[in-house]
């Protein structure tokens, strides 16, 4: 009998065989065409394997997405971090994104794959999108006048620079990417910097550093001199997942309005029950509207918590600006507004999937089995969790959620 | 009406039929989202028959294909219309940005059929919304005659002033917020300008009112 330990290092490597199976399978075959089946198949496993670790095909969509965001989100970071000018952390977030493309063509592909199936894939990725726009905008701290750039500037051009990455991955023109960089860092600084650092930027040669990874280790080891930021131990290294339970929803969305109150009401419900535990009566209860009022405002369930999660987007974004607006620090700032987006992703992963798998395949029995990640309180995620900002005291009365792990661990 | 005679030309029948196929698709993806939907979905709502619709497409993609055409012309009619309407190049930006995002506005189905599954509907989609993209660049890319150092702007600054402004339309519309699209006019304005001709004059211009968008 394997003990515990084992068991777990086997079953977080058979769930990370199947995930890069499906990176594989689907970047080949396209969403819609990747089965289970051929998944298994590259994975060499059968098919209990696959049980023990997700719920279905999109369940482990999601997942791969889930992962590959939260990574994504870690390099960027890191890369943000591992200099110290503005213009140096965007370029090494930018080089980071593109050395992690160039790779990995595989991944590339899965990226663009998993947006057709659905709005839980879109949401995630909208997530990350909010973080790169927020290193952008630190560029404001730059200027003698840092109010004076519009809000939208940084959304745009991180939507836009996405864009232009995103249709040249699509095309197949991977390695058009790093010749790319150089006109996207230059849009990028004009707004903050002027048009000369702009000119400057363009000037510079393109290439994705040789060994980027290791780069920023060693650059990240050798930098003692500077003190740590005050926030250092608020950026776990790898990003780490916070303990369930957390909606991440502050009090102040419980307003007068309706919809609104819906949304926190299904929030609060998420974190008393969990997913499939929460039912329609208990978001009304949990915002005090009749059942009526509900359907008035949400077909479903999940609809509502589709609607849940854009407000957490907008609620983010606007966290942010607000930080800027009251002349706090960026680390602060973008610290306080990544601790919000771990939160509610830690609280919600099967959430969205589960908005999902009941789309695709409508009838299908709800497997209350969750993600076999391990979400204990590890020492970094409750630190994070204590510097987590604006925290719904009610979540530490509450005992952890259950989590069933029979459907993995068997 | 005596039978056997058609009271409006074919070419007016043909053209009606499509606009209504493409409203119907529109009405149907932003309900249930373009993957969802199916040719019964549209033939449905569009009150006509299957043979109706295959008369007119081939498949839900193409009508999905000519619903972002339609769109991209109309709202490029629309912007070259407001932006002729005044001399400098900066009160055409102002003006014609003022009409597009009216256009979206007035039209929030088939600004998220076309922007948000565009983004989200994989490979196929994309070309098109690339395309769409590249409508509205040569719009912008005559700010550069009148920028000091025009020619020397980042090559691809166009794309990456529509594509910000798409993303920004994206975002809004995603989080249900498309009413208040239009509000967002002096920043993008502002957003779009200053590589031309900097922050100052941006300013300047974004304070300005546009001419009032045509249409109402």
């Amino acid at each position: 009998m394997l003990d515990t330990e084992t068991r777990e290092q086997t079953g977080s490597s058979e769930r990370a065989r199947i995930v890069a199976a499906l990176i594989e399978v689907a970047s080949e075959r396209g969403y819609g065409e990747t089965t289970i089946e051929l998944i298994l198949e590259r994975a060499g496993l059968d098919r209990p394997a696959f049980d023990r670790h997700f719920r279905g095909k999109y369940d482990c969509f999601l997942s791969a997405w889930q992962d590959q965001n939260e990574e994504c989100l870690g390099t960027m970071i890191r890369a943000y971090e591992s200099r110290e000018e503005w213009p140096d952390r965007l370029r090494a977030v930018a080089y980071g994104v593109i050395a992690g493309l160039s790779d990995d063509p595989g991944r590339a592909s899965f990226g663009v794959e998993v947006l057709a199936a659905g709005d839980a894939a879109r949401a995630r990725r909208d997530m990350t999108m909010r973080v790169i726009a927020s290193l952008i905008d630190a560029g404001r701290q730059e200027m003698d006048d840092p109010d004076s750039v519009p809000h939208t500037t940084a959304e745009a051009l991180a939507g836009s620079a996405y864009g232009q990455i995103y249709s040249r991955v699509v095309r197949g023109a991977v390695e058009e990417l790093p010749e790319l960089v150089p006109q996207l860092m230059s849009a990028a600084v004009m707004p903050y910097l002027g048009i000369e650092a702009a000119m400057a930027e363009l000037s510079r040669e393109s290439a994705v550093p040789e060994g980027y990874a290791r780069g920023v280790a060693k650059k990240r080891a050798g930098k003692s001199e500077k003190p740590p930021v005050d926030g250092a131990e608020g950026y776990p290294p790898e990003l780490a997942r916070l303990p369930p339970g957390r909606h991440g929803l502050p009090r102040e969305f419980v307003t007068h309005n309706q919809r609104e109150r819906l949304i926190a009401g299904i929030a609060e419900a998420i974190a008393e029950y969990g997913y499939s535990g929460t039912t329609i009566a208990h978001i009304t209860r949990a915002a005090a509207v009749s059942r009526r009022t509900f359907y008035e405002h949400f077909s479903s369930k999940d609809e509502c918590f589709v609607a849940a999660y854009d407000t957490v987007m907008k609620e983010l974004r606007e966290r942010v600006s607000a930080a800027f607006e009251e002349g706090e620090e960026w680390p602060q700032a973008i610290k306080a507004g990544i601790e919000a987006m771990l939160q509610f992703l830690a609280a919600e992963p099967n959430l969205a999937a589960s908005a999902w798998s009941r789309r695709s395949s409508p009838g299908r029995p709800w497997s209350s089995a969750t993600t076999p990640r391990s979400r204990a309180s590890s020492p970094t995620s409750r630190r994070a969790a204590r510097a987590a900002p604006r925290r719904s005291s009610r979540a530490s009365r509450r005992p952890p959620r259950k989590r069933s792990s029979a459907a993995w661990s068997r | 009406m005596p039978p056997g005679r058609h009271p409006l030309p074919r070419e007016f029948i043909t053209q009606h039929q499509r606009a209504r196929i493409i409203a119907a698709l529109a009405e149907e993806t932003v309900e249930k989202g373009y993957r969802a939907v199916t040719v019964a979905d549209i033939v449905r709502r569009a009150g006509i028959a299957r043979n109706t619709f295959y008369e007119n497409f081939s498949s839900k993609e193409d009508c999905f294909l000519a619903a972002s055409e339609f769109a991209v012309k109309e709202a490029l009619r629309r912007v070259v219309d407001a932006a002729s309407r005044v001399d400098s190049w900066p009160a055409r930006v102002n003006s014609g940005l003022a009409a597009f995002l009216h256009y979206v506005a007035t039209e929030p189905a088939l600004a998220r059929t076309c922007i948000v599954e565009a983004l989200s509907a994989g490979p196929a989609a994309v070309e098109r919304y690339e395309r769409s993209i590249q409508a509205f660049v040569p719009l912008f890319r005559m700010g550069r005659k009148v920028a000091p150092k025009g020619e020397d702007l980042p090559g691809t600054l166009e794309e990456t002033i529509v594509g910000g402004v798409f993303w920004i339309i994206y975002q809004r519309i995603v989080m249900g917020q498309v009413e208040e699209i239009e509000q967002l006019l002096p920043e993008l304005v502002e957003f779009s300008l200053t590589p031309y001709v900097g922050a100052e004059a941006a300013k300047r211009t974004a304070a300005e009112a546009p001419i009032k968008p045509n249409g109402k």
